[in-house]
């Protein structure tokens, strides 16, 4: 009896402790208070317009009939493209492309209108700005829609039917916009990487004055310590979650259908797995500066790996692999389709696999307690790696 | 005076011999990141994404639908029992997009019914995928009906060199300028990693200039500089400019030579735009240093900065689709005129009359330290700030 008050007490004192750590040192109130605090709002507002609408297009009409006439009013009208400019030639579109007055060029040849009337087929010929993915984008909407606009009045006015047609449902993000995948991705992975950078800040900052959790126990005591320094911030990271995950994406709008239980429940998963996580790999860093110095570019690898843009599907094996260390590889596709679709049925591999992670990330950080424990009292502390 | 940058340098790189932080934050770093951004993204376009189809009508119609479907580079069919089942595997993800072939459809067709097809694409997990799983099923749905029209309008009597007129009046002629294949990783991987290169010149930087503080050797240097600022930070920062230069360099050179990324300028010009970024990033981080001489407080700041600098550089989302009141924030990053001139250097290739301001613009930065020196100054004699 009197051990399990024993291990309570003391597990208290290093929660306690590690919350005292936390709220003294700036530098690390820094990273959680402007990074926890004012990112998540921050790249909301960033992206909260998240496409390119009414893009600046230059036209090139060499036909001048009522067929090509007809197609640039359409695409004017559309929401993607907007006529900026009438070009004489290519070459004077061109210009304006250069110097970054269009994103897109529609040129119509000469004999545009004369094809359409003889029925033959007419081109129409487009240059997409590929500066950014968004630019082609636009472009090609538009102009493939007033396309399929085009072929439609001209088919129905040969009485030519058509004999397959289609419904097409754009769930969740039917205007390919930013705003949706990359801010709900955001989200998750501003929790990931302020755990880390602050906690493996904190735990470089002790080791450097000599100090460091591990020095103090006996041997034994590793669950106190791991558990104990855990809750501190699980803490921190379960309000800072709720803020950042539930609360910023309501005030902003962004459409969610889970409950908040089930958001809550989510987090706890996450928070457990990104605690242990940070705890493991705050094993390496003996100073303080370095882990911002040496590992921030590690930040836009995890969002790539996270699969948002570029399909898991399609990653190779190997970087496949090194996806499975970080939570946010299963921790931000949860929260995407937990906010999409509601069911925590939907999430049920996710978090089974955060689970797993968990209790692995958490073996790994005992040991590695237990190691420097050894270090510590048995060998001189190691020189520090700077 | 020469002699004293002299001195400042051979000590600097003294420093930077004696500490693998300096070495491994700015090669490992680079070499790391280079390493993930050109091999993740290899294929340039995702290849045989998985599309989902529903087949309630098993006819050879459909099957052929099916196989034509699976047989497009981009896609590889996933046969689905059930609607249902189809939608839970869009909604996790799994799949990028699914079709539905109704019943009675091979039928319907042959009776000019009109029947539909169901589509659906996941545009949001994950946002390439869905796109184009949505651009491979239209194109082959517009193809199966061509290919029915075709027949009727054959059986019609209508010459085979007006059938194409009636079958697709207007067809489009697309050009992309500057990335002819649409390759994914030519939108991205140069200036993520040139991100990253800014990214480890205001930290590194950040960090050298402020550990004199926290190992209070900044006297010394003083002394060596002969009690000149000045002299004490261009030598400094003389040998990272050198390095942080050449990396950009080779990671040009890589990128463009043996990579073939699509180039219509001259690398040269690049070449130059890097150093004038590289510069920029230093004098952004000695200011940092300049406004909280203390090492921990400059690096962490450094972080957050250099961060946000990936969402203002506009390659990813355009300044012009920012609100208005954060479009101004860009103006902070020098990656944002970078990304200014690679653009019109390496698509249009305009030359040095096309960028020219911008450059002038990463010029500017270097007013930066000018602000703060005499506070800098300071806290390198007296030692007055807190050192962690």
């Amino acid at each position: 009896m009197s051990y399990i008050a024993n291990w309570f007490s003391e597990t208290w004192k290093i929660f306690t402790g590690e919350l005292r750590e936390v709220f003294h040192d700036s530098g690390v109130m820094i990273i959680f208070c402007f990074a926890g605090l004012v990112y998540p709002p921050l790249y909301n507002w960033i992206y909260s317009i998240g496409s390119v609408d009414e893009m600046p297009v230059a036209v090139v009409d060499l036909s001048q009939g009522s067929y090509s006439r007809c197609y640039l009013q359409k695409l004017d009208a559309t929401r993607e493209c907007s006529l900026a400019y009438n070009c004489i030639s290519l070459e004077e579109a061109r210009e304006l492309m250069a110097a970054q007055k269009v994103h897109g060029i529609v040129l119509i040849p000469s004999d545009f209108d004369t094809r359409i009337v003889h029925g033959q087929q007419a081109t129409v010929s487009t240059y997409a700005d590929m500066s950014t993915f968004l630019y082609y984008k636009a472009l090609t909407i538009g102009t493939n829609l007033v396309m399929l606009d085009e072929v439609r009045v001209i088919q129905d006015a040969q009485q030519l039917e058509g004999f397959i047609s289609y419904d097409d449902t754009r769930l969740y993000n039917p205007n390919i916009s930013f705003t949706m995948f990359f801010v709900y991705m955001c989200l998750f992975m501003i929790l990931q990487q302020v755990m880390f950078y602050g906690s493996t800040t904190l735990a470089g900052t002790l080791r450097e004055e000599g100090r460091s959790f591990a020095r103090s126990i006996g041997g034994h005591g590793v669950g106190r310590i791991v558990l104990g320094r855990g809750a501190a911030y699980f803490v921190i990271f379960m309000l800072l979650g709720v803020y950042g995950a539930i609360l910023v994406p309501a005030l902003f709008h962004m459409p969610v259908q889970a409950s908040f239980w089930n958001m809550l429940l989510l987090l706890a998963f996450f928070v457990a797995d990104i605690i242990f996580f940070s705890f493991t790999w705050s094993s390496a860093i003996w100073k303080r500066e370095t882990v911002l110095v040496l590992l921030l570019f590690v930040s836009p690898i995890a969002v790539f790996l996270t699969g948002f843009t570029w399909p898991v599907s399609n990653f190779s094996p190997f970087w496949k692999v090194i996806s499975y260390v970080f939570p946010t590889s299963f921790g931000c596709r949860a929260y995407m389709t937990l906010c999409n679709t509601g069911s925590l049925s939907a999430i049920a591999p996710e978090l089974r696999a955060m689970t797993l992670q968990t209790v692995v990330y958490y073996a790994l950080a005992s040991l590695a307690i237990y190691a420097e424990n050894r270090i510590w009292t048995h060998l001189a502390p190691p020189k520090p790696v700077n | 005076m020469l002699q004293n940058l002299y001195k400042v340098i051979r000590r600097e790189i003294r420093i930077m011999h004696s500490r693998p932080i300096y070495l491994l934050g700015s090669v490992g770093v680079m070499l790391a990141a280079t390493l993930f951004f050109t091999t993740f993204m290899r294929e340039g376009m995702p290849q045989k994404l998985r599309i989902g189809v529903v087949d309630l009508d098993n006819s050879s119609t459909s099957r052929n639908f099916r196989q034509q479907l699976d047989a497009t580079q981009m896609g590889t069919v996933v046969e689905l029992g059930s609607v249902s089942a189809a939608q839970r595997e869009l909604e996790t993800g799994r799949i990028s997009g699914y079709v539905v072939v109704p019943e009675h459809f091979d039928e319907e067709v042959q009776a000019f019914h009109c029947p539909k097809m169901q589509v659906q694409v996941n545009l949001m997990y994950p946002v390439i995928g869905g796109a184009l799983a949505y651009k491979d099923i239209l194109y082959m749905v517009n193809l199966t009906n061509g290919a029915v029209q075709r027949q009727v309008l054959r059986a019609k009597g209508i010459p085979e060199s007006e059938i194409m007129g009636r079958l697709q009046p207007v067809v489009l002629d697309a050009h992309y300028i500057g990335n002819g294949p649409t390759n994914y990783s030519y939108y991205l991987v140069n200036m993520i990693l040139m991100g990253i290169l800014g990214m480890c010149v205001t930290l590194v930087v950040a960090y050298s200039v402020g550990s004199e503080l926290k190992y209070g050797t900044s006297r010394h240097l003083m002394e060596f500089a002969g009690g000149d600022i000045w002299t004490a930070i261009v030598g400094k920062l003389a040998p990272y400019t050198l390095l942080f230069t050449l990396i950009g360099v080779c990671l040009e050179l890589l990128l463009f030579g043996p990579l073939h990324y699509p180039m219509a300028g001259s690398v040269g010009w690049l070449i130059l735009a890097t150093l004038a970024m590289v510069l920029a990033y230093e004098a952004v981080a000695v200011f940092i240093v300049s406004v909280l001489p203390t090492l921990r407080l400059s690096v962490c700041v450094s972080a957050l900065y250099s961060v946000l600098g990936f969402s203002f550089a506009g390659f990813t989302l355009p300044i012009s689709a920012l609100p208005y009141g954060v479009q101004g924030l860009s103006l902070l990053f020098p990656l944002r005129f970078y990304y200014q001139i690679y653009t019109r250097e390496v698509y249009f290739g305009t030359g040095f009359e096309g960028w020219w301001p911008y450059l002038l613009a990463l010029v500017a930065f270097q007013l930066l330290p000018f602000i703060l020196n005499k506070r800098l100054s300071n806290a390198y004699i007296y030692q007055n700030y807190p050192r962690n």
